[in-house]
C-alpha cells in the first residue's frame, strides 16, 4: 500500500449533518485528487458539548497511545479546541508533518506564536451580511435578537461575533437583545414575547448554562415553533426547517477548500504554510421561499443575486385561475395555518359552514392531508434521525466484513499458489454482506421517501414485522428485548404503508424511551396484534417502564407535549392524526404497576386476499 | 518460552464479520481462532497460549470492556485489541485505561489492524519473557530456608553483617555462612546484583 494518510480531528459527533457533510466532500475531493486510494482517519472528539479538563486530559492520553505507531501524512484540525489538542499531538508524536486547520477564530494565533508548516482556512460566518439582508426585508425592524448557547466554544466566540454587529446595530440604531447564554426553557419563553419590529439571529445552542446537551437541527426546530419573530440563521444545514435566510456557510464548499489546499500540501506547496490564514468565500446569500411567504415578505424586496431556497408555487400561484373572486387572500391563508391547528378547526368549523361552501371545504381537506403529509414526513426524518447512532452502527457492520474480505482476497490472489477456493468464498461473503447493507438502506430510504400518500391492502404484521428489523440493533444497544406476539389470521387495513410504519415506529420508539430508567435486563417491550371485534384490527404496544401519570394521560397526545428532556412532543400527536386520517384511534392507558399501554385501533378490510397472508414473520437478528 | 504458535483469538458475535477477519488475519500469515459469544470463549480460554485477542466491543450478554475484565481475573493476560461499529470516545478512553492495545472503528483498514496486531504480540512476548524470568527468579528465591529468606531480605536493604546479626541475635560469623549461602542459592556474584534480584522478585 503506497497510499496517503490524513488524520483529522473534529470536535463535534459524526451524526451532525455539518460534520458529516463537510467530511464527505473533503474525502471526496482528497480521493479525486490523489487519484487512488487515500486513508482518511476521522476523530471525532465530542468537545462541543461542555467537557472539562480531565476529559481532554485522557483524550490526549488516548490518541498517544493510539497513533504512537501510524504516522499520518498530514494531520487536519477543525475548530479552535481541537487545533490545541492537534498541536500538542504533532510536538509530542510527528513534529515535521504539515497541520492544516479550519478555525472559526480569526485571532487564533494573536495570543501565541504561528507554530510552523501550519496552513489554513478560516471559516467566517458573515453576520454583517446576514443582518444587513434582514434590514432589506423587513425594513420596520428596530430591534435585533441575538441567540448563541452557553458551550465553551460557543462563549468563546461570542465576544467576536458581537463585534462583528457592533457597526451596524450603531448605525442603524437597533436596539440589542440578548439571547445567548439562557437556559432552554427561558430562551424559548423569552423567543415566544419578544416585541414587534424584531428580527431574530441565531448562531448555534448547543448547550445552555446547565451544561444539557443539545443537538443543532432539533433544537432550531423547537426554537422556530416558539418564536413570534422572523429568524435568520448562518448555517446551510438548519435551512428548511422555517428560517428565512442568511449569509450561509456551505459545509460542502468548506471540506472541497479544506480538501484542495490538503491536496496541494501533501503535493509539496510549503509555501503554503507562510500564508496567513485565508477567509473562505462561500458565503452564499440565500433565502427560504416558503418562509418568505410565512411572514408575508414581498419577494421583490429580495436583492438580486441571492439564491432561493425551497421554491415552489403557492397554492395561490397553483389555483389561481380556480379561485379567483370565489376566495379572499384571508381565506386562503386560514387554509394553510398548520397542520394539526387546522385540521382540528375545521372539524368544528365544520357545521357552521355554508352549503355553497363545500367545495372550498374539499380544497381545505386536501390542504390540510397535505400539511399533515408534510408533517407526518418531516416526523420521519426527526424519529430516524433519533436512530442515526444505531443505523451507523448497522451499516459499519457489513462494511467492515467487506472491506476485510476485499483485502484478504488480494492478499490470497498474491500468494503463490493464488488460494483460489477462499477468494471464491471471500466474494461470495462480500456479495451477501454488500446485499444486507443494502436491505438496511433500503429500508430507511423508504421511510425517508416522500411520496403521495397511497390508499393499498397492509398486513398489519408485516409493517410491525418490517419496523422491528429496522430497530433491532437500536434495541439491543439500549438492553431492551422486543416480543412480537402477532395474530395468524389478521384481516388487511388499507392506507399508506409508509405513514403506517411511522405509526409502528414511534410507539416502538416511546415505549423503548419509556424504559430508560428501568434496569437493563427488565426492558421489555411487547407488540401484539389482533383482531378482537368484526371490522377491526388492533396493535398493542406495551412497555414495562414506569407508566404515565393518570394526569397526564390526556396530554400525551398534544402537540408538544413530551415527557422526554429532547422530545419535540410531535411523535405520538402525528401518530394520532396518522391513525385517525385512516378512520381509526389511538389511546393510552396507564394501567398501574405495568408501564404504559398504547392501543391503535384501525378499521379492516376483510378481503379474500388478507386471509392467506400467511404468518412468515421472522424475529428480528440479534443485532 | 512455550513453542506454540502466536494465536489471534477474535470474538464478534457478528458471523459476517467475524468470518471476513479471520480470512484477512489468515491471508496475512496469522493462526485464528474464532469466537461467536464472549461465553464460548471464555470457556476455552487457556493461560498460556501466546498471542492477543480482538474484541468486539459491542455484544449480547457480556459487552467487550466486561469480556476483558473477565479475562484479567481468569488470569489470562492476553493483549486485547478493540473493534467496534460506531465511534464512542468515552468507551475508547475506558478501553485504553483498563490497557488496551488499540481501539479500531468499523471499517477498519488491514493497515491499521495489522499494524496493532504486530504491537500486541510484541507487547505479549515481552510479558510472557518477563513472567517466565519472574517464575524462575521465585523458584530460587523459594530453595532458600526461612532463616536464609530473613537474612537476604535484611542485607538487600544495605545492613552490614553486623547489623543483620544484631537485628536476628545471633553472631555475625552464622550471617556471613548464610550469606555466603544465599549468594550462592540464588546464583548471584555480588550484593548488588543480590540487590537487583530481591528488586525484580518484588516486581514479578
Amino acid at each position: 500500500m503506497t497510499g496517503k494518510s490524513v488524520l483529522l480531528l473534529t470536535p463535534e459527533d459524526m451524526a451532525l449533518p455539518a460534520m458529516s457533510m463537510f467530511v464527505a466532500s473533503l474525502r471526496s475531493v482528497l480521493w479525486a485528487a490523489q487519484d487512488g486510494p487515500i486513508t482518511l482517519d476521522v476523530e471525532s472528539l465530542d468537545l462541543g458539548w461542555a467537557r472539562g479538563p480531565a476529559y481532554t486530559e485522557a483524550l490526549h492520553t488516548w490518541y498517544l497511545a493510539k497513533y504512537r505507531e501510524r504516522r499520518p501524512d498530514a494531520l487536519l484540525a477543525f475548530r479552535t479546541d481541537t487545533i490545541q489538542l492537534a498541536l500538542e499531538l504533532r510536538r509530542e508524536l510527528w513534529p515535521d508533518i504539515p497541520l492544516i486547520v479550519l478555525s472559526e477564530d480569526g485571532q487564533l494565533w494573536e495570543h501565541q506564536p504561528r507554530p510552523e508548516r501550519v496552513a489554513g482556512l478560516w471559516l467566517r460566518y458573515d453576520l454583517r451580511a446576514t443582518l444587513e439582508l434582514a434590514l432589506r426585508l423587513l425594513p420596520d425592524t428596530r430591534r435585533l435578537a441575538f441567540v448563541n448557547g452557553s458551550s465553551p466554544w460557543e462563549q468563546a466566540q461570542q465576544a467576536q461575533l458581537v463585534r462583528e454587529l457592533q457597526p451596524l446595530l450603531a448605525q442603524r440604531g437597533l436596539e440589542f437583545i440578548d439571547l445567548t447564554n439562557l437556559p432552554l426553557d427561558e430562551l424559548l419563553a423569552r423567543a415566544r414575547t419578544l416585541p414587534e419590529d424584531t428580527a431574530v439571529l441565531t448562531y448555534t445552542f448547543m448547550t445552555d448554562p446547565s451544561g444539557r446537551p443539545f443537538v443543532g437541527r432539533e433544537i432550531a426546530r423547537m426554537f422556530l415553533a416558539a418564536c413570534n419573530q422572523p429568524s435568520f440563521a448562518l448555517h446551510d444545514t438548519v435551512m428548511g426547517l422555517g428560517f428565512i435566510g442568511g449569509s450561509l456557510v456551505s459545509y460542502e464548499a468548506v471540506g472541497e477548500q479544506l480538501g484542495l489546499l490538503t491536496t496541494r500540501v501533501l503535493g509539496g506547496a510549503r509555501e503554503e504554510f507562510l500564508e496567513p490564514l485565508k477567509s473562505t468565500s462561500d458565503e452564499l446569500l440565500t433565502v427560504d421561499a416558503r418562509a418568505l411567504r410565512r411572514w408575508d415578505i414581498p419577494r421583490e424586496r429580495v436583492p438580486a443575486g441571492v439564491r432561493f431556497a425551497f421554491d415552489e408555487p403557492t397554492l395561490w400561484e397553483r389555483y389561481r385561475w380556480w379561485l379567483l373572486g370565489a376566495l379572499t387572500l384571508s381565506a386562503l391563508q386560514a387554509l394553510v395555518v398548520g397542520g394539526l391547528v387546522v385540521e382540528r378547526r375545521r372539524r368544528m368549523r365544520a357545521q357552521a359552514e355554508l352549503v355553497e361552501r363545500q367545495r372550498l371545504e374539499k380544497l381545505a381537506e386536501l390542504e390540510a392531508r397535505r400539511t399533515l403529509d408534510q408533517l407526518a414526513h418531516m416526523g420521519r426524518v426527526a424519529a430516524l434521525g433519533e436512530l442515526a447512532a444505531s443505523l451507523a452502527h448497522e451499516l459499519n457492520q457489513p462494511l467492515a466484513a467487506i472491506l476485510s474480505n476485499a483485502q484478504a482476497a488480494r492478499r490470497l490472489l498474491n500468494a503463490t499458489p493464488a488460494e483460489l477456493d477462499e477468494v471464491r468464498e471471500a466474494l461470495g461473503d462480500i456479495i451477501s454482506d454488500d446485499k444486507r447493507a443494502g436491505e438496511v438502506i433500503h429500508r430507511m430510504r423508504a421511510l425517508l421517501k416522500r411520496e403521495e400518500p397511497r390508499r393499498e391492502l397492509h398486513s398489519l404484521n408485516d409493517l410491525v414485522c418490517e419496523v422491528a428489523r429496522l430497530l433491532a440493533n437500536d434495541m439491543h444497544l439500549r438492553g431492551a428485548t422486543l416480543q412480537l406476539s402477532l395474530a395468524p389470521l389478521l384481516p388487511a387495513v388499507q392506507g399508506d404503508g409508509i405513514q403506517l410504519q411511522q405509526v409502528v415506529l414511534n410507539l416502538l420508539i416511546n415505549g423503548m424511551e419509556a424504559m430508560a430508567q428501568v434496569p437493563e435486563g427488565q426492558r421489555q417491550l411487547t407488540v401484539r396484534t389482533s383482531s378482537t371485534s368484526p371490522g377491526q384490527v388492533e396493535l398493542c404496544v406495551q412497555d414495562s417502564g414506569g407508566g404515565i401519570e393518570p394526569s397526564r394521560l390526556p396530554l400525551i397526545f398534544e402537540p408538544f407535549y413530551s415527557t422526554k428532556d429532547h422530545g419535540l412532543g410531535m411523535g405520538l400527536s402525528i401518530s394520532r392524526s396518522i391513525v385517525e386520517a385512516h378512520g381509526g384511534r389511538l389511546e393510552a392507558k396507564s394501567p398501574p404497576g405495568q408501564g404504559a399501554l398504547l392501543r391503535c385501533i384501525l378499521p379492516s378490510v376483510d378481503t379474500e386476499s388478507s386471509h392467506d397472508t400467511s404468518p412468515r414473520h421472522h424475529l428480528p437478528r440479534g443485532r | 518460552m512455550t513453542q506454540a504458535p502466536a494465536t489471534i483469538f477474535l470474538v464478534d458475535d457478528d458471523l459476517s464479520v467475524l468470518r471476513g477477519l479471520g480470512r484477512l488475519l489468515r491471508a496475512a500469515g496469522h493462526v485464528t481462532k474464532p469466537f461467536a459469544s464472549p461465553s464460548e470463549f471464555l470457556s476455552q480460554l487457556s493461560g498460556d497460549t501466546p498471542g492477543c485477542a480482538v474484541l468486539d466491543l459491542r455484544m449480547p450478554g457480556l459487552n467487550g470492556l466486561e469480556l476483558q475484565q473477565a479475562m484479567e481475573s481468569k488470569g489470562c493476560h492476553l493483549p486485547v485489541i478493540f473493534i467496534t461499529g460506531h465511534g464512542d470516545v468515552p468507551a475508547s478512553v475506558r478501553a485504553m485505561k483498563a490497557g488496551a492495545v488499540d481501539f479500531l472503528l468499523k471499517p477498519f483498514d488491514e493497515q491499521h489492524l495489522l499494524s496493532a496486531i504486530e504491537q500486541a504480540l510484541r507487547k505479549d512476548a515481552a510479558a510472557r519473557v518477563g513472567r517466565v524470568e519472574s517464575a524462575a527468579l521465585h523458584a530460587r528465591h523459594s530453595a532458600l530456608t526461612p532463616r536464609e529468606r530473613e537474612v537476604c531480605a535484611l542485607v538487600a536493604q544495605g545492613l552490614t553483617n553486623k547489623e543483620v546479626a544484631l537485628r536476628l541475635g545471633t553472631t555475625e560469623k552464622t550471617i556471613k555462612v548464610h550469606r555466603a549461602r544465599v549468594i550462592q542459592k540464588l546464583d548471584v556474584d555480588s550484593v548488588a546484583e543480590l540487590v537487583r534480584f530481591v528488586d525484580r522478585l518484588g516486581q514479578g
